[in-house]
């Protein structure tokens, strides 16, 4: 890499003359003319001592970069701030914007979500930059989703205590202590490097979180000491934990000796390995898989995908990366086993954990990593028998499937030409349009009422991220287009199915995406209220007696209207709307998605019904 | 049944006891029972003027936020445009609801009049059409 000549110009009192230029503007021209002198006079004065401290070496972090350069972010999402300005500087002209590149986001929270979605399609961290007190409050409820979905987000959280200011903080970290993996506030150039990959380390062993590491302000600005012997740990990643061989023999003879064993499936599968993983083990038992969707686990049209009532049926159920799965879903004397990370690391204080599991065999350990060990020993465990009741077994699953996508067809059809529009409707015509595309959805994979989950047919690991976690409002839209921008490069189109009321929260993510040039496919499920709290509210009032027909209130959005058009338009992006009638609808997405392949992004803002 | 243990109430933490009460509020088996109860009498009757009427009752009572402006259900309450229910079977189950639907027990509540309208507004919606004839949902 070619770096650049070292400045003869002093920061220091550029930063002094600048913050002079600043108080003379204020001041007024007469005053500023006075203050320019002084400060020409001060810099001359100052300039033989203050080049040499330059020449001593370049800036901190500079060599922040040599460290985190080699970890592999391909972007750095940030909102701007006087803090990590050297470190933003050395990003820009340092490493040249690239690999990483820096991702101007308007929020904090949207910062950290896009990196949450970024993770969940590329299977790698963002660094996200973010100003220690102000900014890490506005980014903490992002930092709690990605922790309770698993996700590893580096957060580099700028800090000035040496000239500190209003927003200086003594311990940013310990805002985000209680949902974070591991954090730490190096004091040292030597000790940033050793933190800095250590905490990327720590983030990508599973179970996988978010790490922050607190970046002095005067670390980076200041030159690396003369005669300073830094050193760049080379990182290599862990090996994820995996079951223990005695354990793992054991499950498989359960699951192979079950009538009827179930694989509950919530973040097993990491990575597009781990998707092929649990087919191979599925298909291997003709097992019925019931799967919350929080990761792309299993084909959405595999026979062998099944609604979560079958559990009731079970004898065996194998629990993986599920740790909620409660023992009180299952039958009397059915046996439970778990294969989880959950418990290698977790917090105390929010209780994303819920009830106790009470597994009969709960196996400590990363469950994709453990996956080929264990259908290895189903494999060996296998006799002719077991095979011919496997093979009745998938018989009658596969006749349960047909009828479950019968139903749902039945149900697509109700409301199939209303206006609002049926959400049904508008997964269906999407689907036609995307079927023959590579696309991936980018959005809740639950959105509008599962119906692209019913419709669609999910099979590669790309094709859906999963959910937020937390279920905290505000996440789908800027996740969205972190899970874009990590498809872009392989050319694939993001669909967004989003609700409004999630979009109003960081809508200023739409400029995010116009001015990266993210291309994705926003289809708004624009209800115009937070319906299922109108439910909320009726049964209370139902339930005192009193006046039903306002339950709306606090509830609805509208009255204004909100035009998303108008709105995505604003923010550089193509878009049409409002659509409420449904005959509009396919050609609608027809040329969007023409905006879209050419690499842009575009919101289509369709009037629908209550989920 | 939404067949998912995560519900899709927005951004509340206490998920699994959310999805619990969705389970229940759905109800769609306390509401065929009550269908398969019903003896078939005092069919209101249905002018445009009623059905009208019972198209905004089922908003302004917000009936629609659960089972959807056509009656057609969501994910927080079962279809309900098909009912085979009587005006007796289906009052009696709105004043005295199973499961987490809100009740709407008074007069104070509901009258009798503005639930007349809404189910004459139920009956009169169009059955859906066959999903055999929609080539979208006949995908393989």
């Amino acid at each position: 890499m070619k770096k650049p000549e070292k400045s003869s110009v002093d920061r220091r009192s550029f930063l002094k003359a600048a913050a002079s230029s600043g108080a003379a503007l204020v001041a007024g021209a007469q005053a500023m003319a006075a203050q320019q002198a002084e400060r020409v006079s001060a810099t001359a004065a100052a300039t033989p001592a203050d080049v040499e401290a330059v020449d001593e070496g370049r800036p901190g972090s500079d060599f922040m970069m040599d460290v985190l350069k080699p970890l592999g972010f391909e972007y750095v999402t940030v909102n701007p701030h006087s803090d990590s300005g050297g470190l933003q500087e050395s990003i820009i002209n340092y490493t040249g914007n690239r690999n990483p590149e820096l991702i101007t986001c308007l929020h904090e929270e949207a910062a950290v979500a896009m990196a949450h979605g970024f993770f969940k399609i590329e299977g790698k961290p963002l660094a996200s930059l973010i100003y220690s007190s102000v900014g890490l409050q506005h980014a903490s409820m992002a930092v709690y989703s990605a922790f309770c979905d698993r996700v590893p987000v580096y957060l580099l959280l700028g800090n000035g205590l040496e000239n500190p200011n209003s927003r200086s903080a003594q311990d940013p970290a310990a805002m985000v202590r209680d949902f974070t993996k591991w954090d730490d506030s190096p004091i040292s150039l030597s000790h940033f490097a050793a933190s800095a990959v250590r905490a990327y380390s720590v983030a990508m062993t599973p179970p996988t979180m978010p790490v922050a590491i607190t970046v002095d302000k005067q670390l980076q600005e200041d030159p690396v000491p003369k005669g300073a012997r830094l050193h760049v740990p080379k990182y290599s990643p862990n090996t994820p934990p995996q079951g223990d061989s005695g354990a793992v023999s054991e499950v498989a003879r359960l699951l192979v000796n079950a009538e009827f064993p179930v694989l509950a499936v919530e973040r097993a599968a990491r990575t597009e390995a781990g998707l092929r993983h649990i087919i191979e083990l599925a298909e291997l038992l003709q097992a019925a898989v019931v799967d919350t969707i929080q990761r792309m686990n299993f084909p959405s049209r595999n026979p062998l995908s099944q609604e979560s009532n079958v559990i009731r049926n079970a004898d065996v159920v194998l629990a993986l990366e599920h740790p909620l799965l409660s023992r009180s879903s299952l039958k009397q004397g059915a046996k439970l086993v778990s294969i989880s990370s959950f418990d290698l690391f977790t917090r105390s204080k929010y209780w994303h954990f819920g009830r106790y599991q009470e597994a009969d065999l709960p196996i400590a350990a990363d469950a994709e990593a453990t996956l080929p060990a264990l259908i290895e020993e189903v494999k060996r465990l296998i006799t002719p028998d077991r095979q011919r009741a496997f093979e009745a077994r998938r018989a009658k699953l596969v006749e349960s499937s047909q009828r479950n996508r019968d139903r749902d067809r039945v149900l697509a059809s109700q409301g199939w030409d209303g206006r609002p529009l049926s959400t049904a409707r508008i997964a269906a015509e999407l689907w036609e349009q995307i079927k023959n595309k590579d696309w991936s959805l980018v959005s809740r994979s639950d959105g509008m009422s599962d119906w692209a989950w019913k419709l669609w047919s999910f099979e590669k690991y790309y094709h859906h991220i999963g959910q937020s976690g937390s279920v905290g409002v505000g996440y789908s839209n800027p996740a969205s287009v972190g899970a874009a921008l990590a498809n872009r490069k392989y050319g694939r189109i993001s669909i967004n199915l989003q609700n409004d009321g999630d979009f109003m929260f960081l809508p200023s993510t739409l400029w995010t995406a116009a001015h990266h040039k993210i291309p994705m496919l926003t289809v708004m499920n624009n209800n115009r209220a937070y319906n299922q709290e109108v439910m909320v509210v009726a049964r209370m009032a139902g339930r005192r007696n009193r006046d039903m027909t306002k339950c709306h209130i606090g509830n609805a959005i509208d009255n204004p209207a909100i035009d998303y058009s108008q709105l995505a338009k604003s923010m550089g992006w193509y878009a049409e709307g409002p659509i409420d009638n449904p005959n509009e609808l396919g050609p609608a997405i027809r040329r969007a998605l023409a905006v879209v392949e050419r690499g842009e992004p575009a919101l289509l803002d369709t009037i629908t019904q209550p989920n | 049944m939404n067949h998912r243990n995560l519900c899709v109430i927005s951004g509340r933490p206490a998920v699994w006891l959310w999805g619990a009460m969705l389970m229940i509020l759905a109800a769609p088996a306390a509401f065929a029972e009550a269908q398969q109860r019903s003896p078939a009498t005092q069919t209101p009757s249905a002018d445009a003027e009623t059905i009208d009427k019972g198209k905004r009752n089922f908003v302004t009572y917000a009936c629609y936020a659960c089972h959807g402006h056509s009656g057609q259900g969501s994910d927080s309450g079962p279809r309900i445009d098909t009912n085979r229910l009587s005006f007796t079977a289906f009052s009696r189950y709105v004043r005295e609801p199973a499961g987490s639907m809100p009740q709407y027990k008074t007069q104070s509540q509901i009258s009798d009049a503005a639930l007349t309208e809404i189910y004459t507004y139920l009956k009169s919606i169009p059955p859906p059409p066959d999903p055999k004839s929609i080539p979208l949902l006949n995908d393989e």
